[in-house]
């Protein structure tokens, strides 16, 4: 902010003293690059431009707009205020420019300006922009001494009084500065409480029975640590932590958006990131393998490195515009997703921001991101970037050596082509057929159809008579006859005077002949193209003979099916349905028809296997990357190459050749002397335990961003993180063994006085279940959960389209983990309980508590069916009674035994639950309110 | 400081402290009985509660009737003699971005609807429109619309969202962040039927604001009304248990919710959770009465076109938005759409569009005429538009999208009635006189309601958003 507040306080000081310098200043340089150059490209140069100089005018060059159009100069230097340019632009003289409309005032203002200041264009060429042979911006103290780009520092825990309280290093940093403050730390935890909120913690479900007593049972010392490391080895650790990297990484199946496409395999990277929790990968290694894994070599023997080729879905699986008609902002588009998503995750940096200027608040310049953006550019994020497809399509990545995908795909192109071979005999002689034998009676058809419908003869007689074929004609009846629809090309039969009738069906008859002779001239010339098609080009294409382009001809002639909307009239009358069209072959052509069927029967039959495939990126050439001045990629500014932000990674940096820079990238971010990447994953796993960071805002710790409530306890844990050789689970371990962990959540009086906000860890926060937690616990407590890991949830998720396989979470009882996501059709369950919106990188989820929040529990399948479930599994307990029945339901439900008094209570209201006189079950009527009642409690939504 | 745009809101845990005694400390029974008061004076810390915006407001509550697909301005609200004239000739002016296959470019295509002069203001509607003709002494016609956005999802996404490339919150959501519900037992944003195609759930969504401030959907674009009303709101209706077992379920509940929550002081997200239980079952009870219509006479209905059946789904829609502002729902959406779009005729535009328009025209009339009768149309701003409009140019027998210049209505809201703003050259192609580009349009519709629009922000991940990005000019000339 602060560099912007004087860039423009200089502006205007220029401005109001120096009226007509010629000399272009730095300022005016950029005044020009911001301000003048994008009006005179967007708003001009489509007339005044490169491509066509109306008037004799190029406004997109010095040259041309101080050499001025046909009508002579458009800027006088001697009076600049009475420039032509400027009257066009006010719309005060003949010539009102641009025609499409007036200017903004604020851009008729800026060219005023500019002309006031003597119209200085920046250097002779064209081709300076932002940054380009300066040192760049000038960043403030503030920002440069940002805390966040300082060196890790080595940190040593504190000196304490009660030493007997700090079990884990981090505890003498939280407890130093409780001592400071005169603040107690909340008493130990119980062992329940503990049990409850480690399993919640690290596997997102309700401790069992068995783990109850197992935990109870084990009283000797370090039974906590070793609860910790069973539930690190179990799969459902990953699960749970693998999604709270997917919210980081914005995970989702389809492109979310404008069409919201479908996408398959996006499951592997899901999958992946599971697995790599579960195996506990070194941090720094997954970072890299999910910017780069693609250019990492394969293990052993492998063809092709798979588990890195999925790791980069990390890129793949964001938003895409895909029916961008301008492809190459789709393209810009998709690398600004990416470089926002990699620097908020690793960085916790919102590059995004420096896309159309420099950053307003951290040090990061325009040219920093489009020198990140060089890289980017290089990725391959689209099947391709053709400007003829509407709807563009994503790349996906084989997951086996290109030669053999590109066998499986020649074989695809074999069968289309087959298809396409057939289709163009058919289609030829179905018209032929329709001209020969049907045309030549198309007026008389109309006539008579007329007979009938206006007239009400009897189609039979009619038919006879008129020696027609009776169903044919009834065909024409229901075509013709008039309805609520409006059919403009049949207005003129409506409309014909009776005498004029048969006269109007002779024109029509004309038209149609004439037209079908038309098409069927193009498809003859397609039969031909076919047949001399060398089988390396593009496959001829066949015509268009668009329904549009004739609407009567195509609905007499064509079957429902083949209409380009559908049907709307039936089957033309003229029509040969699907079944009959090989019975109207001639020999010759029904012989060839054979034969290709046969082949494409041996096609099929001989088709490959449908290699793996992956949504992940790929490389590509490299291109020569500009600064986009605004972030209009139609207004290239300076040349820049693949570099790392300045401020990080100084002025010097190693030069990366052309079309490369990804793996670099990733390497540098997990280098150990980083001054982000270690900080700010310490601090989401220190989130994802606490519910808060020790930096409250996990995606942002630039300027804007808060600072850590303890900055020596942040670089303590990175470096302790960084040593640990980036394990996530020595982390856990780090954090779950502390004092600070295993402190109560109730807040004292004191305590909220003091530290409303917990900012100095003096106990634990209480948390709301996530909606994974809530779905996945109360499938687990009745014993539905079905715990198979990992693959697609249903088979049509592995493939492409518009048409998402939609499943509902009712629909299955897997873990919430595996529900696909498709981004603009979120199931309620989900954006119901702040599940994190997949279309953006999110550190931490909203908190609300809502209304239909509250109808979910009341009046939800789901949680009937689990509150079912539970009270039929605790009625078939055998050998207890009701009391122990309410015990067992406690203790599943909230992971404690009842008091007595509870018990009684509960006793009671199941005895008085006024229960329907017609209820098939009364007895597991009254126990399913009870259990709906415990699921429904904030208790059990609560971990303590 | 306060980030979130200097709203006049407490917050729930100030609340909280200040009363010392939750909302759910109280008993339902009394709570059922002050049900009434309770609408007036909306319950402790609910994230919808009303709120004042930054001036005195012209209109309380939006109505935007969403014709999905991109209705042809040239057919409907703007003619064009020039297309008479010159029909069939090729465009003459250089063709922007489109989606028409070069073999399908046709010539310029004259409307087939003739276009009549209605009311004292004389403005043309075509004769797809009889029954809103009648209406136009109400309506301010902006012939001048202008989006970025050629494809559907973007314009779609940019109409309700200001943004085509870019996750943002909803028009609606903005809406109800800045003034909260006057209906504190409803959802205050309710979108009707709404299609999920083409941005889909991203059209009502909240974004990063809070969740509570997302549209709630009632049915979706290829349900029958029918079925919608067996269950307009997901989960509304208890079909499980009587309504005496659910009140004695809840008591329980909330006295073991108590119970626990009595040793954990200072927690107000339990109190919270506990309110929003009770919410839930008010909800639960007023929902379905201000979504049934057995309360409405038959005139009414015939008002709505609900009596055919061509006109009975939009009908119902305009009546809901009707009973819904009524109630106190600050922004409610109907949308025009079906198994498919109802407006985008790339085919056969003159038989589709026919037919569309016979869906809508005596619903929206009806609309206006009740609105108006019932002293609503003054503080309620309807709103009438696609997501863009069509081209001059023929695509086969069709019209292709044109986001570059075409029209929308509003009526009603501290709006000019009986005019027509802007206009587009002379083949209806670009808007040229006065564009109201969408970011205009948002920056108006919030002035209406009483808010700067630069100064409606909240803060996410840094920075401060805005419904209009760095864009809006707020459009004086139609202010009524």
């Amino acid at each position: 902010m602060a560099t912007a507040q004087r860039f423009s306080l200089t502006l205007v000081a220029i401005l109001a003293v120096a009226p007509a310098i010629s000399a272009a200043t730095p300022e005016q340089d950029e005044f020009f690059e911001k301000q003048i150059r994008p009006i005179l490209v967007e708003k001009c140069s489509v007339c005044h431009g490169e491509q066509l100089q109306t008037a004799g005018l190029d406004l997109t060059t010095a040259e041309g707009f101080y050499k001025g159009g046909e009508s002579g100069p458009v800027f006088a230097k001697d009076a600049p205020y009475a420039s032509r340019l400027l009257e066009a632009v006010r719309y005060e003289g003949q010539v009102k420019m641009p025609p499409t409309g007036k200017l903004p005032d604020r851009e008729i203002e800026a060219l005023a300006s500019w002309i006031g200041q003597g119209a200085p264009w920046p250097g002779a060429e064209v081709e300076t922009g932002v940054g380009d042979g300066d040192a760049g911006p000038q960043w403030s103290a503030r920002q440069t001494s940002h805390w966040a780009f300082q060196p890790i520092r080595p940190e040593r825990p504190p000196r304490v009084q009660d030493e007997g309280w700090a079990q884990a290093p981090l505890d003498y940093f939280i407890l130093a500065k409780l001592e400071e403050q005169g603040v107690a730390p909340a008493p130990r935890a119980d062992r329940l409480t503990l049990l409850r909120r480690a399993k919640y913690d690290l596997h997102g479900l309700a401790p069992t029975e068995a783990e109850i007593q197992a935990f109870l049972a084990d009283q000797a010392p370090g039974a906590f640590r070793r609860l910790v490391d069973r539930l690190l080895e179990s799969p459902r650790y990953g699960e749970k932590w693998g999604r709270h990297w997917l919210d980081v990484a914005r995970y989702a199946d389809s492109t979310g958006l404008d069409d919201d496409i479908k996408v398959p395999y996006t499951w592997r990277y899901r999958d992946y990131v599971i697995d790599a929790f579960n195996r506990d990968t070194p941090f720094d290694q997954f970072i890299v393998e999910q910017l780069a894994g693609d250019l990492l070599p394969p293990e052993g023997a492998a063809k092709v490195n798979q588990k890195g080729v999925i790791a980069t879905g990390f890129l793949a699986v964001g938003t895409k515009p895909l029916v961008q008609q301008d492809k190459i902002k789709m393209k810009y588009d998709v690398i600004d997703e990416q470089i926002d998503t990699m620097a908020k995750a690793f960085m916790g940096l919102t590059m995004g921001c420096a896309r159309c200027h420099d950053h307003k608040f951290d040090p990061i310049s325009a040219k920093d991101y489009y020198s990140m953006a060089a890289i980017f550019a290089s990725v391959k994020n689209f099947a391709s970037l053709d400007p003829a497809m509407t709807v563009s399509k994503v790349h996906l990545e084989p997951l086996v050596p290109h030669d053999t995908y590109r066998r499986y795909k020649d074989h695809q192109d074999a069968v289309g082509h087959t298809k396409r071979r057939i289709e163009s005999i058919v289609d030829l002689e179905m018209y032929r057929h329709v001209m020969k034998l049907r045309s030549p009676d198309l007026a008389q058809y109309m006539v008579a159809a007329y007979e009938v419908y206006h007239g009400g003869a009897d189609v039979e007689a009619v038919a006879e008579r008129e020696r027609l074929d009776c169903e044919m004609l009834r065909l024409w009846v229901q075509y013709l006859e008039p309805g609520e629809d409006l059919r403009l090309y049949l207005r003129e039969w409506d409309e014909a005077a009776e005498t004029d009738r048969a006269a109007v069906a002779a024109q029509y008859q004309q038209r149609f002949r004439d037209r079908g002779l038309e098409w069927i001239e193009g498809l003859e010339k397609w039969r031909q193209e076919i047949e001399a098609w060398d089988g390396v080009g593009e496959f001829p294409e066949k015509p268009n003979l668009a329904p549009g382009s004739d609407r009567f001809f195509s609905e007499v002639t064509l079957t429902a099916s083949k209409m380009d909307e559908g049907a709307d009239s039936g089957d033309g009358p003229f029509s040969v349905p699907e079944r009959s069209l090989d019975s109207i072959l001639p020999s010759a052509s029904r012989g060839r028809v054979q034969e290709l069927r046969q082949e494409l029967e041996r096609l099929e039959e001989s088709e490959p296997a449908k290699p793996p495939m992956a949504y992940a990126v790929t490389e590509v050439d490299g291109v020569d990357q500009h600064v986009f001045v605004r972030g209009n990629h139609n207004n290239p500014g300076a040349a820049v190459r693949q570099a790392f932000p300045a401020i990080l990674a100084g002025d010097e940096q190693v030069a990366i050749a052309k079309g490369e820079g990804r793996l670099e990238l990733a390497r540098w971010l997990a280098a150990p002397n980083h001054p982000l990447t270690s900080r700010v994953i310490v601090n989401r796993i220190w989130q994802w335990h606490f519910g808060q960071g020790l930096v409250r805002t996990p995606n942002n710790f630039g300027v804007m961003g808060e600072r850590p409530t303890h900055p020596a306890l942040l670089d303590h844990l990175a470096r302790q993180f960084m040593k640990g050789g980036w394990s996530v689970k020595a982390m856990h371990r780090s954090i779950m063994l502390s004092s600070t962990y295993q402190m109560q959540s109730h807040i004292s009086d004191e305590a909220w006085t003091r530290d409303s906000g917990n900012r100095m860890w003096s106990r634990f926060n209480r948390r709301r279940l996530s909606v994974e937690e809530m779905r996945d616990s109360m499938l687990a407590i009745d014993g539905s959960l079905d715990l198979a890991m990992g693959g697609a949830l249903t088979e049509s998720l592995d493939s492409y389209g518009f048409e998402a396989a939609y499943v509902h979470p009712d629909d299955t009882r897997r873990r919430t983990v595996y529900l696909p996501i498709y981004r603009n059709k979120m199931p309620t369950l989900l954006t119901l309980f702040d599940f994190a919106d997949p279309s953006a990188s999110i550190a931490s989820r909203p908190k609300t508590s809502v209304a239909p929040q509250g109808l979910y529990f009341m009046n939800s399948d789901f949680v009937q069916e689990r509150a079912r479930a539970l009270a039929s599994r605790l009625l078939q307990l055998d050998g207890i009674d009701d009391s122990a029945r309410i015990e067992k339901a406690y203790r599943t439900t909230l992971t404690r035994t009842p008091e007595s008094r509870e018990v009684a209570e509960m006793l009671d209201y199941i005895a008085e639950y006024p229960v329907r006189e017609n209820a098939a079950d009364k007895r597991l009527e009254r126990w399913q309110s009870l259990c709906r009642l415990l699921l429904g409690s904030n208790e059990f939504n609560y971990v303590n | 400081m306060n980030s979130n745009g200097g709203l006049q809101s407490v917050s729930r845990r100030q609340l909280l402290r200040q009363t010392g005694l939750g909302f759910a400390a109280l008993g339902l029974d009394v709570l059922l009985a002050e049900q009434a008061e309770l609408r007036a004076a909306p319950a402790v810390g609910s994230p919808i509660a009303p709120k004042r915006p930054h001036f005195a407001p012209k209109a309380k509550n939006v109505i935007f009737l969403f014709m999905h697909g991109g209705p042809s301005h040239l057919d409907t609200f703007d003619p064009k003699p020039r297309l008479e004239a010159d029909a069939g000739k090729p465009m003459p002016i250089k063709k922007e971005v489109s989606f028409t296959p070069p073999d399908e470019v046709g010539g310029l295509m004259p409307s087939p609807f003739e276009f009549s002069r209605y009311g004292e203001c004389g403005t043309p509607v075509s004769s797809l429109f009889p029954s809103l003709g009648a209406c136009v002494d109400d309506l301010c016609v902006v012939r001048s619309m202008v989006g970025d956005a050629v494809d559907h999802g973007g314009a779609m996404l940019q109409l309700h969202t200001g943004a085509f490339n870019f996750t943002r919150p909803s028009l609606g959501s903005w809406v109800l962040y800045g003034l909260g519900s006057e209906n504190q037992n409803l959802p205050g944003f309710i979108t009707i039927k709404p299609t999920l195609w083409h941005g889909g759930g991203k059209n009502w969504s909240s974004a990063f604001l809070p969740s509570s401030y997302q549209g709630t959907p009632i049915g979706y674009a290829p349900m029958n009304v029918d079925d919608v009303r067996k269950e307009p709101i997901e989960h509304l209706v208890n079909k499980n248990v009587t309504s005496d077992q659910q009140r004695y379920e809840l008591d329980m509940l909330q006295k073991i919710n108590r119970r626990h929550a009595a040793d954990k002081a200072h927690d107000p997200e339990l109190e919270a959770r506990m309110q929003s239980l009770e919410l839930a079952f008010r909800m639960q009870m007023e929902a379905p009465e201000a979504l049934a219509t057995n309360d409405e006479s038959e005139a009414t209905k015939k008002l709505y076109g609900i009596d055919d059946s061509a006109t009975s789904d939009f009908g119902w829609q305009c009546l809901m938005a009707r009973r819904l502002v009524e109630r106190g729902v600050r922004f409610v959406q109907c949308t025009h759409s079906g198994h498919e779009e109802k407006w985008d005729h790339h085919r056969q535009v003159a038989r589709r569009h026919y037919a569309s328009a016979k869906e809508i025209d005596r619903p929206i009339a009806g609309l206006i005429q009740d609105l108006k009768a019932r002293g609503l149309l003054q503080d309620t701003l309807v709103m009438w538009g696609g997501e863009f409009g069509r081209t001059p140019y023929a695509e086969s027998d069709g019209r292709d999208h044109n986001p570059y210049g075409y029209t929308m209505w509003l009526s009603g809201g501290g709006v000019k009635g009986g005019m027509i703003h802007g206009a587009t050259d002379e083949f209806g192609y670009h808007a040229v006189e006065n564009r109201m580009h969408i970011h205009d349009l948002h920056a108006t519709i919030l002035h209406l309601l009483g808010f700067d629009h630069e100064r409606l922000t909240y803060r996410f991940d840094g920075r401060d958003f805005r419904l209009t990005d760095v864009h809006g000019t707020v459009v004086s000339d139609i202010l009524a």
